[in-house]
C-alpha cells in the first residue's frame, strides 16, 4: 500500500475542497451581489463533482485506484453518488441559511463536511478513516453554531463540540489498538491480525483486538447516534436551525455507518460469527431502538421528537449490520437479493432515512408562526389550510419514516428486517429472530408518535396556522425530497441496485480472508465461530432449504 | 517494555475521561479531553516502536503527528466556542446552559 494515488482519482473531493475554500474568502466580498453569488457557486461546484463521477463511470475510468490510504472500491462509488446527489437538496434547503454576511462560512462548512464524506468511503486506513470522520465532524460543530442567531444554537453546538470531541478521542483510542495488534495502519493489513487476535482467547492480543473493537465502534456510535452516546442529539437538533438538522441526519450518519461496516468487517464477525461483536451490536440494536422510540413518544416539540426517532432510526440500520451482507447465502447461492444483503438494505435505508428527514425539517424550516420557528405539533396544526402543499410533503416524509407500506420507508424496513431473518435461518440462531420481534414492535410504537404530528398537521385546527416564508430555492428544494421519495417508492430498486453495488466490496473483502469456497462453489465454507464457545455452525445442508423470502424477493419485481 | 507505556497511556486517558465526565468549568472539560488525545499519543507512539509482531513502522509515529494536528484544530474551535460562551453570560460553568432540554 505504499504506491502514490494518481491525482486525478481525486477530482470530486478536490473540486469541493477547492470550492469550499473560495465561498470562505468569496463570501466577506464587500459587495452584496458577490456574496449572493457564494449558494450557487456551492452548487456549481457540487454539480461538476457529480459529472466527474458520472462521466467516469460511464467511460469505465472507475478503474479501482488505490494509494495513500485510499482504496477506490464500489463502496466508495455509493458514497460519492450519494453525497453529491443529496447534496444539491441539501444546499437548495440551506440556501438562506445563517445571517447574510456568514453564509459563505456556512457554505464552505458543508462543502467541507461533504468532502470529508467523500473520503470516508475509499479509507483503507486507520489514520485517513480517523481523519476522514473528523472532517465530517468538525464543520458540523461551527454549522450548528451559525445556523441561528440566538443563543439556543450556541448550546447546542457547544454540546456537539464537547460531546464530538469527546467521542473522536475514544475512536482514535481504539484505532490505536487496532493499530498496535497489526503493527500497521491499513485496514486490509490489519483485518489479518485482528481476525487471529479474536480466535485465541486469554491472550494480551485478544484483550487489545476487544478493546480496539469495542472502543471504535463505542466512538462510532456517535456519529450515527445510538445508544451509548445518543444524548446530545435531542438538544442539538432542537438548538440547530432546521435544514441543518436535516444535514446532521444524513451526512454524519452515512460516514458512520460507513466507517462502522469498515471496523466491523476486521472483526470477520459477518465471515464466522464472532460472538463478542454480535452481543455489542445486539444490545446496541435493541436499546437504540426501545430508547428512542419511547423517549420520543413523550414530546410535543417536534424537532425533539424527530431526533429521538433518529436514534430508533440508527437501532433499525443496525439489524441490518447484525444480517450482514452475507445473510441471504443459504436461501439462494447464486445472486444474494436485496433481503439476502444486509449492509445493502442499510445503505438503501440510510439514503431513504436521510431524504425523508430533510424534508421533514426543510418543511420546519420553512414554516413562521407568529414570526417564530416552528417546532411543536400545535405549530402546525391546521397546516393542510393554509399550506397545503407543504402539509402533504410533511406527512409524506413522516409516513415513509413510519414505514407505512406504499412508501420506500416501508420497502427499506422490509429489507432490513428480512435480511435478519435470512440471516437467522443461515446461522441457525433464534436471536436474531427475537431482535426482529423487537424491531418490528417498535416500528409499530413509533407509528403513535409520527400519526399525532400527521393528523394535527392534516386534520386539526388552528385559528392562526403557520404560514411559509416566500423562499424559492428552500421551497424547490423541499419539493425535490417529495419527488426522491415518491420515485423510490414507485422504482425503489433503482436505488437498492445501486446500495447492492456499494456492498461488493464488503463481500469480496470477506472471501479474501476467509477459507476458499469448496470446489463446486455452490457451498458455504463451514466455518466454526471465532471466539465465545456457543460454536455456531454454518450447517451444511442448509442449500436445501426452502425460504419463503426466497419467492418474494424484492429485487424480483 | 510495552506494557508500561501503554498502562501511562491508558491512564492519562482515563483521568481524562473521568475530568470530562466530572468538572464543570468550559476549558477544563475541554482540557480533559485534550488530556485523553496525549494518552492515545503515547499508547500509539510505544506501539510503533515496539510492535507486537515484525519490525518496528513508522505508521504509529505518523498517526500521532495528524492527530496532534487535529487536536490543534479542535483546540482553536473550543476556544473560540468559550470566547463566545463567555460573552453571552460571563461564566464558564457548564451548568449555566440549560435551555434546551425536555419538557
Amino acid at each position: 500500500m505504499s504506491e502514490v494515488i494518481s491525482v486525478s482519482a481525486l477530482w470530486p473531493e478536490i473540486i469541493l475542497l477547492i470550492a469550499g475554500c473560495a465561498v470562505l474568502l468569496l463570501g466577506q466580498a464587500r459587495s452584496e451581489a458577490w456574496r449572493r453569488l457564494m449558494p450557487w457557486l456551492t452548487l456549481a461546484a457540487l454539480a461538476a463533482a457529480i459529472c466527474i463521477v458520472v462521466l467516469k463511470r460511464h467511460f469505465g475510468e472507475f478503474a479501482f485506484e488505490e494509494g495513500n490510504g485510499l482504496s477506490y472500491g464500489s463502496l466508495a462509488v455509493f458514497v460519492r453518488i450519494a453525497a453529491l446527489g443529496l447534496g444539491i437538496p441539501l444546499t437548495l434547503v440551506n440556501w438562506s441559511q445563517s445571517r447574510e454576511h456568514e453564509r459563505g462560512e456556512f457554505l464552505s462548512m458543508m462543502l467541507m463536511s461533504l468532502a470529508g464524506l467523500l473520503l470516508v468511503g475509499p479509507a483503507d486506513n486507520l489514520l485517513m478513516l480517523f481523519l476522514a470522520l473528523e472532517l465530517v465532524s468538525i464543520p458540523t460543530y461551527i454549522m450548528v453554531i451559525l445556523s441561528r442567531t440566538n443563543v439556543r444554537s450556541l448550546e447546542a453546538g457547544t454540546k456537539y463540540f464537547y460531546l464530538g470531541a469527546f467521542s473522536a478521542a475514544i475512536m482514535a483510542y481504539g484505532f490505536s489498538f487496532l493499530y498496535g495488534l497489526s503493527g500497521t495502519a491499513s485496514l486490509s493489513g490489519t483485518i489479518e491480525a485482528v481476525q487471529a487476535a479474536l480466535l485465541e482467547p486469554g491472550t494480551l492480543e485478544y484483550g487489545l483486538a476487544m478493546i480496539g473493537i469495542l472502543l471504535s465502534l463505542g466512538g462510532l456510535f456517535f456519529k450515527i447516534a445510538a445508544v451509548p452516546l445518543h444524548f446530545y442529539i435531542a438538544d442539538v437538533y432542537q438548538g440547530a436551525a432546521s435544514p441543518v438538522a436535516g444535514f446532521l441526519g444524513f451526512v454524519p450518519k452515512l460516514a458512520g455507518m460507513i466507517a462502522i461496516f469498515k471496523i466491523v468487517l476486521l472483526t470477520g464477525y459477518w465471515d464466522g460469527g464472532h460472538e463478542g461483536t454480535f452481543w455489542l451490536l445486539w444490545i446496541v440494536a435493541v436499546a437504540s431502538m426501545t430508547i428512542g422510540n419511547v423517549l420520543a413518544l413523550r414530546q410535543a416539540n417536534i424537532k425533539r421528537m424527530l431526533a429521538y426517532s433518529g436514534i430508533a432510526h440508527a437501532g433499525y440500520m443496525l439489524v441490518g449490520v447484525i444480517a450482514g451482507p452475507l445473510a441471504g447465502k443459504a436461501v439462494d447461492s447464486g445472486g444474494v437479493g436485496i433481503m439476502g444483503d444486509g449492509t445493502a438494505a442499510v445503505l438503501y435505508y440510510i439514503m431513504i432515512y436521510g431524504i425523508a428527514n430533510l424534508g421533514a425539517f426543510a418543511v420546519l424550516g420553512l414554516l413562521r408562526v407568529r414570526g417564530g420557528a416552528c417546532e411543536t405539533r400545535r405549530d402546525v396544526a391546521g397546516l393542510i389550510r393554509r399550506e397545503p402543499g407543504l402539509a402533504l410533503l410533511l406527512a409524506l416524509a413522516l409516513f415513509t419514516l413510519m414505514g407505512l407500506p406504499p412508501t420506500p420507508g416501508f420497502w427499506g424496513k422490509l429489507s432490513l428486517f428480512g435480511s435478519a431473518l435470512a440471516a437467522a435461518q443461515l446461522w441457525d440462531d433464534p436471536r436474531l429472530i427475537v431482535l426482529v420481534v423487537i424491531a418490528v414492535l417498535n416500528s409499530a410504537l413509533a407509528a403513535a408518535y409520527y400519526l399525532r404530528v400527521i393528523a394535527a398537521a392534516l386534520v386539526y385546527e388552528n385559528k392562526y396556522p403557520a404560514e411559509a416564508a416566500p423562499r424559492n430555492a428552500e421551497h424547490i428544494g423541499a419539493q425535490l425530497c417529495g419527488f426522491l421519495l415518491l420515485i423510490f417508492a414507485f422504482y425503489p430498486t433503482s436505488l437498492m441496485v445501486q446500495g447492492q453495488d456499494g456492498t461488493q466490496e464488503l463481500t469480496e473483502g470477506i472471501y479474501s480472508v476467509s477459507a476458499e469456497p469448496d470446489a463446486d462453489g455452490s457451498d458455504i465454507p463451514e466455518k466454526v465461530v471465532a471466539g465465545g464457545n456457543s460454536g455456531r455452525m454454518i450447517p451444511a445442508d442448509m442449500d436445501q432449504v426452502v425460504s419463503p423470502l426466497s419467492d418474494n424477493n424484492v429485487t424480483d419485481q | 517494555m510495552l506494557l508500561p507505556y501503554l498502562l501511562v497511556g491508558a491512564l492519562l486517558f482515563t483521568l481524562g475521561m473521568i475530568g470530562f465526565v466530572t468538572r464543570r468549568n468550559l476549558i477544563i472539560i475541554f482540557l480533559c479531553t485534550e488530556m485523553m488525545f496525549q494518552g492515545i499519543l503515547v499508547t500509539l507512539v510505544a506501539f510503533g516502536r515496539y510492535p507486537l509482531q515484525g519490525d518496528p513502522t513508522y505508521d504509529g509515529q505518523v498517526f500521532a503527528l495528524f492527530l496532534i494536528a487535529v487536536a490543534a484544530a479542535e483546540a482553536a474551535l473550543g476556544l473560540a466556542l468559550v470566547v463566545l460562551l463567555y460573552r453571552y453570560k460571563g461564566t464558564l460553568d457548564a451548568k449555566a446552559w440549560t435551555f434546551l432540554k425536555d419538557e
